[in-house]
């Protein structure tokens, strides 16, 4: 019999917010594009192609630094591929969106067998994964323990959300995105460059998204296909969930974080419990999520009617 | 037909449509070109002998038999999303769960042959129904959760069909598991619930002509039938049609439950005709392919058998340079994901057809893929 205390415990408080992290990240990508107008449906590949050049770049190079680097390039680049794709050649926003995420699963596969022979995954036995950092003090009060030993994406996070909070209601920039969200044509008329704008925030969505990708991979210390596990999508229906801002989406993306961390720590409490199940409980619970705030926007009536 | 008047426009307008639909072929050409050109040059760029390489990736799907055969079936499933996602977008919705509703409609329809009271190839079809039912349901869900409570289906769709690969695997893994089996598969169906090999040794059997079957019977329910066109009226402006009295939420929602019926076919045929019993990871992205194929068919329920015969090509030729030379079969992926990021590019049509063809803007761009956009919900309204 596993008791509540099995499963809710500082260390599953510990455990939620390293698994947070790459969805808080994502969910601020999304809501930067959401609000200049662009529905982010890349996300999950730029997450995977970060992923897989952080383990590239630090498995070449022996240093976190170049591996994180080289994964805020990779996916920054992806994500100006995915706009260029939408805002100049004038594709369909979905599609193109569905095009970066096969493109970015297809190229990595690829790559990753022209480099060790095997098409799942990447590892350079080598090369050193993200170091946790105790926090003094804090580390030592058993009660705040669980915030210490965080990697430094980790941490970042958490600046990063405070970082967009600021930019996008706080600065001219962040009023002229919103603007550019709000409606395009009256933006331009007021004289702002609505693509410049959206490049802008589509390559901010990227950059976040080839950290949360170093998070991902460089904590494990491998690149393995398909661990993008569709945090994107969970990070979308967080921005989303979040009502337009920084702290709600981030919020929304630590609930979605928390259904993960119930999930492991249930795969290892409960061995019985099927781990299908486990990992369909993040998809559930942002589904569930998704149609409930879309019901009580629809109920205050500022949806429009299907 | 033309909808002009009668006589003087309608002559000065026909030479347009014509090079509009010539603009439409040549952008189209120009999308596979490129993203082939670029398959190319991965192969020109990582292979030891990029000759003998291309020569089997190119020339191998018509070497022998077995590659022949095998070209045909890759293209068989994908007749069937390729459809289904046809149906999805001509309503306008966006139905991105097909991959889960291929593996729920799988798991459906050899539930039916594992455990079948007979042994009839009539249990084939009520294996079909029981596939394309569940793949519609679920797909129907992710619909009617858009009309009901507004939750966009372009992620819903996702997430019901990521919530049902895990249902798939865990029901095949705990409940139809053939110990014996080595890895995550079920028993062999009965032989009379198989599809007849028709060119062996290659796994290329019925499935395909029925698929040719659907694709015509798909666009006499388009374009021959009253529900057909108020389904494309639905997708194409939603506010006319409503106005116009259709029941734009049922057929939508009845769209995507076609889609996902046609996702489940695609399941049970793959399964009874190549596999001959249900296994673990057993759709090559079938779903997602036949997001591609449909829009290379440019949403034309005729034109899926092309696009889907373009992907068989392209899959069986990256086997064969897998097979006889040191190129990946992924090299496929990566130019249908090429194709995919083409496909829907307006600024390709709009250069081809003002830029080369016709120096003067005469019309605006209108034969592209009218696919809903992120704003859909704003423009919607009353």
């Amino acid at each position: 019999m596993i008791g509540i205390g099995d499963i809710f415990n500082l260390q599953l408080a510990y455990d939620v917010l390293r698994v947070s992290t790459p969805l808080v990240l994502l969910a601020l990508g999304a809501l930067i594009t959401d609000k200049a107008g662009v529905l982010n449906i890349a996300l999950e590949g730029l997450l995977v192609f970060g992923a897989f050049a952080a383990v590239l770049g630090t498995g070449l190079s022996g240093n976190l630094v170049v591996g994180v680097l080289s994964a805020v390039v990779a996916s920054g680049l992806l994500s100006l591929m995915f706009a260029a794709s939408a805002l100049y050649l004038r594709g369909n926003l979905f599609i193109v969106g569905l095009a970066t995420n096969a493109f970015a699963a297809a190229v990595t596969t690829y790559a990753a067998w022209l480099i060790s022979g095997r098409e799942g995954s990447l590892r350079f036995p080598a090369a050193p994964t993200l170091p946790r950092i105790e926090v003094p003090v804090v580390e030592d009060v058993a009660a705040l323990a669980w915030l210490s030993g965080h990697t430094v994406i980790d941490y970042l996070a958490w600046v990063t959300t405070a970082v967009v909070a600021y930019l996008l209601f706080r600065t001219r920039f962040g009023l002229r995105l919103r603007a550019v969200g709000e409606d395009a044509s009256a933006a331009r008329a007021a004289g702002i460059n609505v693509l410049r704008i959206q490049y802008t925030a589509v390559l901010f969505s990227g950059i976040l998204a080839g950290l949360a990708g170093s998070q991902l991979s460089l904590t494990l210390g491998a690149f393995v296909q398909n661990m993008s596990g569709g945090r994107g999508w969970i990070g979308l229906v967080a921005s989303i969930v979040g009502a337009g801002s920084a702290w709600g989406s981030a919020a929304a993306a630590v609930l979605f974080g928390l259904a993960e961390g119930v999930a492991n720590s249930l795969q290892i409490t409960a061995q019985r419990l099927p781990t299908q199940l486990l990992f369909a409980l993040p998809y559930l619970l942002t589904l569930i999520a998704l149609v409930f705030y879309s019901a009580s926007r629809r109920r205050r009536g500022s949806v429009a009617d299907t | 037909m033309s909808t002009g008047s009668p006589s003087g426009p309608q002559s000065r307008r026909a030479p347009v449509r014509a090079l509009n639909r010539l603009a439409e072929g040549l952008s189209l050409l120009v999308t596979i070109l490129v993203a082939v050109g670029a398959g190319v040059l991965v192969i020109f760029l990582t292979s030891e002998d990029p000759g003998a390489s291309l020569r089997s990736f190119f020339l191998g799907p018509f070497s022998n038999r077995f590659f022949f055969g095998n070209m045909l079936q890759a293209a068989a499933p994908l007749l069937f999303t390729g459809l289904g996602l046809v149906i999805a977008f001509r309503a306008g919705a966006v139905n991105l769960g097909a991959e889960g509703q291929v593996y729920i409609g799988g798991l459906a329809g050899s539930a039916v042959l594992l455990y079948a009271p007979i042994e009839s190839p009539m249990m084939l079809v009520v294996a079909a129904v029981a596939a394309a039912v569940a793949g519609g349901a679920i797909a129907g869900l992710a619909g009617w959760l858009r009309t009901r409570f507004g939750a966009t289906e372009v992620i819903s769709s996702f997430l019901i069909g990521a919530i049902a690969i895990q249902l798939f695997d865990y029901v095949l893994r705990t409940y139809l598991v053939d110990p014996g089996a080595g890895f995550p598969a079920t028993r062999s169906f009965a032989p009379e619930f198989t599809l007849t090999r028709l060119m062996s040794p290659s796994s290329f059997n019925a499935s395909f002509f029925i698929g040719l079957g659907a694709a015509v019977l798909v666009y006499l329910l388009l374009f021959r039938t009253a529900f057909g066109y108020e389904l494309r009226m639905t997708g194409a402006n939603r506010r006319f049609a409503r106005f116009a009295g259709m029941p734009v939420k049922r057929l939508f929602v009845v769209a995507m439950a076609l889609s996902g019926a046609f996702a489940g076919l695609a399941a049970i045929l793959e399964l009874s005709g190549v596999h001959g019993r249900l296994l673990t990871g057993f759709s090559p992205d079938l779903g997602w392919n036949g997001i591609t194929v449909a829009l290379i068919a440019r949403l034309h329920p005729l034109g899926v058998i092309p696009a889907a015969l373009l992907y068989g090509y392209l899959h069986t030729g990256a086997n064969t340079a897998g097979l006889f030379s040191d190129v990946s079969p992924r090299i496929a992926s990566i130019i249908m994901s090429l194709i995919f990021y083409l496909i829907t590019a307006q600024a390709i049509y709009a250069w081809i057809r003002h830029g080369i063809l016709e120096r003067r803007r005469l019309t605006p761009p209108g034969t592209t893929l009218d696919l809903p956009t992120a704003d859909r919900g704003a423009e919607a309204g009353g």
